[in-house]
């Protein structure tokens, strides 16, 4: 009975989605476990944030007021206990909250990332569909070498060159900081050819796949115009696969983000985190990594979700 | 001298930076909108971590702070002595009290009074475990403070601390207690207030520190009517920011980058002799060649520091004879530096024992940290490879470098900055007592030396004890003898400013030209 | 430029000299991919004899020869701030960036396809574990985790190249679990299974050949992933450290000199971009070869 099934595929939706939310939990906790041992590995940082002229004992006084004088198991267990009450301890540098300079950074970083998402999809997709349309024509050629240039291309130094050239000799944008629509131009663009190669390519390659199916042909001789199966019947059914590969790149963006905030001096998460790194300021890391696994797994299940909603051939299992 | 970039490479550049538009503007031009001169911009290398002062130990941090909050006593601007501040005079009224009479009239920025009540509170803010922190080992002698008026507070000491005046002028800055223990710490650390000539008006972390001035300091109002630190962590684009007339003030300008600024309108470069130095550590902790004082002796002889100076410094460095800075107040003129002389360093390591082509020493190096440093750890290597000996050069970023000095995991030699280097005990007690971490040596007669500079009871008696240390070390060799660094700003021209030898940044002297 | 995929290779392969004869056919008729294996084969060709080939020592310091430009006489490509001859230090960091890119990728590629043939054919909670571990890993953006395991391992070139490798493996790993899950199914597998055969067998013998396609033309343009991954964290301070010439290491240092010596900012990164474009060329060549459609 169709009544009795619907009611059977909602509890399999409900089992699929709990067992998912089950592996981000366990996801998260391994990242965090991981990251904490790994980071005592390189010993007590201590003795990096006090006077390199105070004698041995104010030396152990200081790690002790920070626990790093107790066995690794206690300090671990005081961690995750912590962890699990949101509390990520403070910064050695800052003496703030950690998990709050994570999340005062974020803005930033997250203005940057939507914003270059927008750019590199808005470049990619209209690019993507038409190199479709005529399969092996000059634009296809042009944009199959765009893909491998982009893949070929030290991001960093590309960063460093659109520096070099709009800020320093044509002084057309700011070289650095975040002030004004204009200090944008240079980060966001360095940051969306992060993820560019890949919506090309997906977007070629899935209108590709779209144009020569069936339905489309069957569209087609119905007497549809082309702008309409274009838009309403393939770019719709490719735009599917697109969905998930934004959200399997929002490491990458992240990724990208650390390279970028650091060229551009952009006051965001990645150049907290590459500075804690450097610095050694554990509490930080932690609380980054503990945000960004988290933020990574929520969104791949979301979108794991949105998909199978998108597209009924997909079953939870 | 080269003159920057030729036009094809230019092209070639703009060309691979997608755009073929060939760069119109031949030479950076400073200028900056119309702003009225009432508003300086610094840049800066990393944001002031705390705005709650006396926790944490971190320069740049210190330096914006300052403007904030003013310690009991200050260091003179030029020759580094300790002069009257918040407190108008210093006393030590028995080898373990200190006395200080308090300035009269001054307020902080919300009105209210500074007294000894603050100096104290100060005190205790350090001293409670609760508020970890990391200055409290500067104040570990201090057993309690008194007050016997309100303008007059005691310092009980539990040893002789010689250099106390000079603690309190660079690690006390007063904080308002009042102020605090109505709205507490959390409150104050996003609302700070001190006594300084700016008061703080906003924070962005990673972007900047915005200030105004204190009308009612009681040195004056400040010239200067805003303040903003710029966070840039990175040299060249602080340098970019600078000569697109986005910030006014550049720290850590590097030498070979002079000539663009000098080159720039509007701008002009300062320069200013730093009252840190560097040396290399010959370490002698394990047995090996460096435990012997002729090889040490030989490897000063073997590096020609003049011609590093010219050719790596670009000049920008003045040399120490020994182990003190011009700028120390027990520095000892009569100390001659060792002369280059490569054959005398083979000879000396052979008197040793050893010949050059059997020494293979690690070197550990900084990159990034001071000027030059990496290159220069290379040059020097290159020296010494001149006469057969094998160095191998370890760079490393600076975190991970100190991490390795700390561990004593950093070889036979480190480079290594020390400062700034005000008083004999803060440079050589520090680096030499004992078996002294930043300096990878230990020699029991140099330490009875030191001990007894310290606690010489006179002034004469201290100043030719500390002496007769330096005329030690020099003939010990525990170190390379380097330089003190010049540091280089790059300042707008219609501003006056004056940097100082510890680094500082001071801008209540700031003032339009003209 | 880019004509449509060539024919695969044939299925039933002739004798060797055969099939090289035929792929350089394939080679010859496609001049970007030869021009690409060419500038491959030099550069491998510089790394391996940069001694007989780079007129000058990596470190030697020349005082006399400070910061001069490109064509000065007997310095090609200029000399940076300590007169250090440039084009012998991009040929010494020809050998960094091809040793790290090769022997990081083949690594993680090796690991990648061992971990994920066992984990795909044996299933289980062997595969739960190796798959919850591939999660994680990749749950972290690539760059942060290299950055991490090198703040930990500390730098220098070999532990540039762990880092890639536990960074990269992850993803080789989830590849070929997939292909051995689609593998595992078809007839001459499955009649192997039931004759007896051992699952290492199995596994040597019928699941990787058939996997390797994929992951070969994927590891191959991992190369210059891993290449320009270096690069990135040298120029970021957590990698390969002076006085070991790198490009990323030597862009660093020559980002100092923006204003006034490019040299020292421009033919690191070209080297690297001209690499870079040469494997991810040969790359597409191969791909279109191996795995047509």
């Amino acid at each position: 009975m169709p009544h009795s099934r619907r009611a059977e595929g909602g509890r399999a939706t409900q089992r699929y989605i709990l067992t998912r939310l089950g592996h981000v939990v366990v996801v998260v906790f391994l990242s965090l476990t991981a990251v904490f041992f790994i980071l005592r590995m390189t010993g007590n940082p201590a003795a990096l944030f006090v006077p390199m002229n105070v004698s041995k004992t104010s030396l152990s006084q200081f790690a002790h007021e920070f626990g790093f004088d107790r066995p690794l198991w206690q300090q671990y267990l005081t961690f995750l206990w912590q962890a699990l009450h949101g509390n990520f301890g403070q910064s050695l540098a800052y003496r703030a909250s950690a998990m709050g300079l994570v999340l005062g950074h974020l803005p930033a970083t997250a203005a940057l990332a939507v914003l270059s998402l927008a750019l590199s999809l808005a470049i990619s997709v209209p690019l993507g569909v038409w190199a479709a349309m005529r399969p092996d024509g000059w634009l296809d050629n042009l944009v199959s070498l765009l893909v491998i240039a982009l893949q070929s291309m030290p991001i960093f130094w590309l960063g460093l060159l659109l520096i070099l050239v709009f800020a320093v000799d044509l002084r057309l944008v700011p070289p650095s900081g975040r002030e004004g629509f204009s200090s944008y131009i240079l980060p966001v663009v360095t940051l969306s050819t992060y993820t560019m190669a890949a919506f090309l390519r997906l977007t070629r390659a899935s209108m590709a796949e779209a144009l020569g199916q069936d339905y489309i042909r069957t569209a087609r001789a119905k007497g549809a115009t082309p702008a309409r199966v274009l838009v309403v019947h393939a770019l719709r059914n490719s735009l599917i696969p697109l969905v998930t590969v934004v959200g399997l790149n929002l490491a990458t963006l992240l990724g990208g983000a650390v390279v970028t905030e650091t060229i551009f001096s952009w006051p965001g998460l990645g150049r907290l985190l590459l500075n804690a790194l450097l610095n050694r300021d554990f509490t930080i890391v932690q609380a980054g990594v503990f945000f960004i696994s988290a933020v990574y797994s929520v969104t791949n299940l979301a979108v794991d979700i949105l998909y199978a909603a998108i597209d009924p051939r997909i079953h939870y299992t | 001298m080269h003159t920057g970039r030729s036009l094809a490479a230019r092209g070639a550049m703009a060309a691979l930076a997608v755009s073929m538009l060939l760069p119109a503007s031949a030479s950076a031009a400073v200028h900056r909108a119309a702003s009225g001169h009432d508003t300086v911009s610094v840049a800066i290398g990393s944001d002031a971590l705390s705005l709650i002062p006396d926790t944490i130990v971190d320069a740049t941090t210190n330096w914006q702070l300052q403007q904030i909050y003013d310690p009991l006593l200050a260091l003179d601007g030029k020759t580094e002595a300790v002069i009257p501040w918040l407190a108008t005079s210093w006393k030590a009224t028995s080898p373990t009290t200190w006395t200080l009479t308090l300035r009269h009239g001054v307020r902080f920025q919300d009105g209210e009074p500074f007294d000894a009540s603050a100096v104290q509170f100060t005190m205790s803010y350090i001293q409670n475990p609760a508020n970890k922190s990391a200055v409290a080992a500067y104040f570990s002698a201090v057993k309690s403070v008194t007050a016997p008026n309100p303008y007059t507070v005691v310092f009980h000491l539990s040893r002789f601390v010689p250099f106390f005046p000079y603690l309190l002028a660079t690690e006390f800055l007063v904080m308002p207690p009042k102020y605090i223990q109505q709205h507490g710490l959390k409150y104050f650390a996003s609302h700070p207030i001190g006594t300084g000539p700016y008061e703080f008006v906003s924070q962005t972390l990673g972007q900047n520190l915005v200030l105004k001035a204190n009308p009612h300091y009681w040195r004056g109002k400040p010239a200067i009517q805003n303040v903003v630190f710029d966070v840039i962590p990175d040299f060249s684009a602080r340098l970019s920011a600078f000569l697109a007339g986005k910030v006014d003030i550049i720290e850590e300008l590097p030498y070979t980058d002079i000539p663009v600024v000098q080159r720039a309108n509007g701008a002009r470069v300062i320069l200013e002799p730093s009252a840190r130095f560097d040396y290399i550590a010959l370490v002698n902790l394990k047995p090996g060649p460096l435990d012997n004082v002729k090889v040490r002796q030989a490897l000063n002889y073997a590096v020609n520091v003049p011609l590093l100076i010219r050719d790596v410094m670009d000049g920008h460095a003045i040399r120490d004879p020994g182990a003190l800075p011009r700028t120390n107040s027990g520095f000892d003129p009569a100390i001659r530096p060792y002369t280059y002389n490569p054959s005398l360093a083979k000879k000396l390591i052979e008197e040793a024992g050893y010949k050059p082509q059997d020494l293979n020493l690690t070197f550990s190096c900084s990159n990034g940290r001071y000027p030059m440093d990496s290159e220069v750890c290379q040059a020097v290597a290159a020296e010494l490879g001149q006469i057969g000996i094998h160095v191998h050069v370890i760079s490393d970023a600076w975190a991970v470098h100190l991490t390795k000095i700390i561990n004593r995991t950093a070889g036979d030699m480190f480079y290594l900055g020390w400062g700034p280097s005000l008083y004999p005990q803060d440079t050589l007690g520090y680096l030499f007592e004992g078996n002294q971490t930043y300096s990878g040596f230990n020699d029991p007669a140099l330490t009875a030396l030191i001990t007894k500079a310290e606690t010489a009871t006179t002034l004469a008696a201290q100043k030719a004890d500390w002496n007769a240390v330096q005329v030690k070390i020099q003939q010990l060799a525990p170190w390379i003898f380097l330089w003190q660094q010049d540091d280089v700003y790059g300042v707008v021209k219609w501003l006056h400013w004056q940097p100082r030898p510890d680094e500082e940044i001071d801008l209540f002297d700031a003032h339009p030209v003209g | 430029m880019l004509a449509p995929a060539q024919p695969s290779l044939p299925q039933a392969a002739p004798a060797p000299p055969g099939a090289l004869v035929h792929l350089w056919r394939h080679l010859v008729r496609r001049p970007v991919a030869l021009v690409a294996l060419v500038v491959l084969l030099a550069a491998v060709f510089a790394a391996v004899f940069a001694p007989a080939v780079a007129p000058y020592g990596p470190t030697a310091v020349d005082f006399l020869n400070i910061l001069k430009p490109p064509l000065t006489p007997h310095h090609l490509l200029g000399t940076d701030d300590l007169g250090r001859d440039e084009l012998s230090r991009i040929i010494y960091g020809a050998r960094v960036s091809l040793l790290v890119g090769g022997v990081g990728a083949a690594s993680a590629v090796g690991i990648g396809l061992l971990l994920g043939s066992v984990s795909g054919y044996f299933g289980g909670w062997l595969d739960t574990v190796i798959m919850r571990v591939v999660d994680v890993q990749l749950s972290f953006p690539f760059i942060l985790l290299v950055l991490t395991v090198n703040a930990v391992l500390g730098f220098g070139v070999k532990n540039i190249i762990i880092s890639l490798v536990v960074s990269g493996w992850a993803m080789f790993a989830r590849l070929t679990r997939g292909e051995v899950l689609r593998v595992k199914h078809l007839d001459y597998v499955t009649a192997a299974v039931a004759s007896g055969a051992s699952p290492a067998h199995i596994i040597v013998r019928h699941v990787i050949p058939n996997v390797l396609a994929p992951v070969l033309v994927l590891g191959t343009l991992q190369v210059s992933q891993f290449m320009i991954a270096e690069a990135t964290v040298s120029y970021l301070g957590f990698g390969v450290q002076p006085p070991t010439p790198a490009w990323g290491n030597m862009l660093a240092e020559g980002e100092n000199y923006f204003y006034t010596a490019w040299w020292l900012m421009v033919f690191p990164g070209v080297s690297l971009l001209v690499v870079s474009l040469a494997i991810n060329f040969f790359g597409d060549w191969l791909r279109r070869l191996a795995l047509p459609g």
